[in-house]
């Protein structure tokens, strides 16, 4: 309730503004008309007051522009800044420059420039200055930003982009540009893994025979495109920073990682990446590796897991009961049990996707897993070109998230 | 005090005795109520946003007649010469021919309050946006008004008034319409010329002090250049 409370001092300017201006106004239009001398000194010195009326009426309004305030009189508070927002503007002790480059036909953006407007108000430390890149291409290009809607939040030399129309992200931002040790996430990347800087966004339609980017097949798959380029997005959004790591260049993965993420690695890893993080792991490192159909693993890998208690086959789920469409390799996961990380997941569909059996792992490690087929759930065994081999009935766990600490 | 009182007296009398103050307030809230009824069926929303902007591009369309006449008449007829002969100042004529005239605007949305009242029988409207729609609508039409006094008191010729001042106001209105296409700070300054874009917050729920700062201000200056223009008799 208090953050969303009236700013008294720019009340009280405006409250003071007001009997000013109105003296003056009953000032003004006391003054004598002129009606001596000649016509041309007549006119003259009747021009000279309207444009000293028109001045005042220039300074006044900047004036209240610069000490302006709004009053949202909306149920849902609609336009003013999120509470988190504005106290993350409030709270700051060091000099903050955000330069949002919106598009100015866009609704959303122009919103967002005025809730950083307003975000600005309320901390003198804290510049804000918008441009269309439509209207100033070469500011934008000299900034270095090639999005439209993205905030540049600089702090001493820091510098944070933040693309979107969300001023809580900005403040999510700008709370990362302040930080002097950010929290890093190191993204493995050497094995044609999902590029971590794509920009796409679009629906695949995949039938049974193919696969396009239109309506003209029968089944609908609605994924985020060729590569993890959202994720990482959304991972700097929330305040952190993911950086790659080329793990076959690296003799250790670096302690300032605070988790390795490996997104679909197509070619098996080298015995040294194994060991790079078996060792990481055993001093306390944490890592999130997405394995899809067709990676080998390493005989490294593969005993590291299986001290993790995790085993992977080479083969597909597949559910003949629960699954989209008909197509029971798109198995339907209906439910998951109760845990942090799958909390806010519903319903969901995971196609071609290859199981995780748990096994025993070694002495202080804990397995969970974190999403099960239903009991109706075969496993499918594939070569590596993806060519049935063998049936066997098993309730499988799905692959990722297979995370260990 | 008490001239300025007998000089809004009779501009009353004369504002509501004639027809076009009827015939003006009729087909406001004829054109006000049609988008009212249709807003409400079509949306099924207890909100008045769309009857407020309606509202306001009917006042920019009908305060200019109301205006055309105030000092444009009384300039037609001589009786401007003859008023001022008396021992009364010219901002005194000014002010009270205002005042006459936003009672009779108060009186055209007046009965318009019947819209939330309604809403409220049925919904749960939002009040909000109400309180800074009407609000708006007042100091957007006292800036029309106070813009036509100010050219009504240029000339003698009532239709000419008229025409200036709807002119104006509709450039003003919709003069930030290029500001998409300019550089800055002309864009920035378009925009603060624009009408629209200091009304539009009003309608919406979200009252900026300098929005209410440009009507109040810019309505001060053109009863103070309407109060400059009588020394052209």
């Amino acid at each position: 309730m208090e953050e969303h409370a009236i700013n008294w001092q720019a009340l009280a300017w405006a409250l003071g503004w007001l009997p000013a201006v109105l003296a003056l106004f009953w000032w003004g239009i006391r003054l004598p008309l002129a009606q001596t001398g000649g016509a041309w000194r007549r006119r003259g010195r009747s021009a000279l007051i309207l444009l000293a009326g028109a001045a005042v009426f220039v300074l006044a309004l900047s004036a209240l522009t610069r000490h302006d305030s709004h009053v949202d009189l909306t149920r849902e508070k609609l336009y003013t800044p999120a509470p988190t927002a504005l106290a993350v503007a409030r709270g700051l002790r060091v000099p903050v420059s955000v330069t949002y480059f919106y598009q100015g036909q866009d609704p959303n953006a122009q919103r967002a420039r005025d809730m950083l407007m307003l975000m600005a108000r309320e901390n003198a430390l804290l510049s804000m200055t918008a441009i269309d890149p439509d209207k100033q291409p070469s500011l934008a290009a000299t900034h270095g930003v090639k999005m439209y809607n993205a905030a540049l939040i600089e702090v001493a030399d820091r510098r944070v982009i933040v693309q979107g129309t969300d001023e809580a992200e900005f403040a999510i931002g700008i709370q990362r540009a302040l930080r002097e040790r950010q929290v890093q996430l190191c993204v493995v990347e050497g094995h044609n893994e999902y590029a971590i800087d794509n920009e796409e966004f679009h629906t695949h339609m995949d039938s049974g025979s193919s696969h396009s980017h239109d309506d003209a097949a029968s089944k609908v798959i609605e994924t985020t495109g060729h590569g993890i380029g959202r994720l990482r997005r959304t991972l700097e959004s929330v305040g952190y920073d993911v950086q790659r790591l080329p793990l076959a260049t690296v003799t250790e993965i670096p302690s300032d990682c605070a988790v390795v993420i490996d997104a679909n690695p197509r070619t098996t890893w080298l015995p040294g990446e194994s060991l790079a993080l078996k060792n990481y792991l055993e001093q306390g490192g944490a890592a999130l590796l997405m394995f899809d159909l067709g990676f080998s693993l390493e005989p490294g890998l593969r005993e590291l897991l299986s001290t993790l208690g995790v085993r992977m086959t080479q083969s597909v789920v597949a559910d003949r009961l629960s699954h989209y469409g008909t197509d029971e390799e798109m198995v339907a996961v209906t439910g998951y049990d109760p845990h942090p990380i799958t909390r806010h997941v519903a319903y969901s569909f995971y196609p071609g996707v290859r199981p995780l059996e748990l096994a025993t792992p070694t002495a202080g490690v804990t397995t969970t897993a974190l999403i099960r087929s239903g009991n109706t759930s075969t496993t499918r065994a594939v070569a590596a070109a993806r060519r049935p081999v063998t049936t066997r009935r098993s309730r499988a766990h799905l692959p990722a998230p297979a995370r260990a600490r | 005090m008490n001239t300025f009182a007998a000089l809004y007296d009779k501009e009353l009398r004369g504002l509501f005795l004639q027809p076009i103050a009827w015939v003006l307030m009729a087909v406001f809230l004829l054109v006000v109520g049609y988008t009212f009824a249709t807003s409400l069926a079509l949306t099924k929303t207890a909100a008045l946003s769309q009857v407020i902007f309606q509202a306001s591009t009917v006042l920019l369309l009908l305060v200019p007649l109301i205006s055309m006449r105030l000092l444009a008449e009384e300039r037609r007829h001589g009786t401007l010469e003859m008023l001022l002969a008396t021992p009364v100042r010219e901002y005194q004529i000014v002010l009270a021919k205002f005042a006459a005239s936003m009672t009779l605007i108060a009186a055209m949305l007046a009965p318009t309050l019947v819209y939330p009242v309604v809403l409220a029988w049925f919904g749960q409207p939002e009040w909000g946006p109400i309180y800074s729609g009407y609000l708006g609508l007042l100091l957007l039409a006292g800036f029309f008004n106070a813009l036509g006094l100010a050219l009504s008191a240029l000339t003698a010729n009532q239709v000419v008034a008229a025409t200036l001042t709807l002119g104006l106001s509709l450039l003003l209105w919709m003069i930030d319409s290029l500001a998409a296409v300019l550089p800055p700070p002309w864009d920035d300054l378009l925009l603060q010329a624009s009408l629209l874009a200091h009304f539009t917050p009003f309608a919406t729920g979200a009252m900026y002090l300098s929005d209410a700062g440009f009507f109040i201000g810019g309505t001060l200056f053109a009863l103070f250049c309407a109060v400059r223009a009588l020394a052209r008799r």
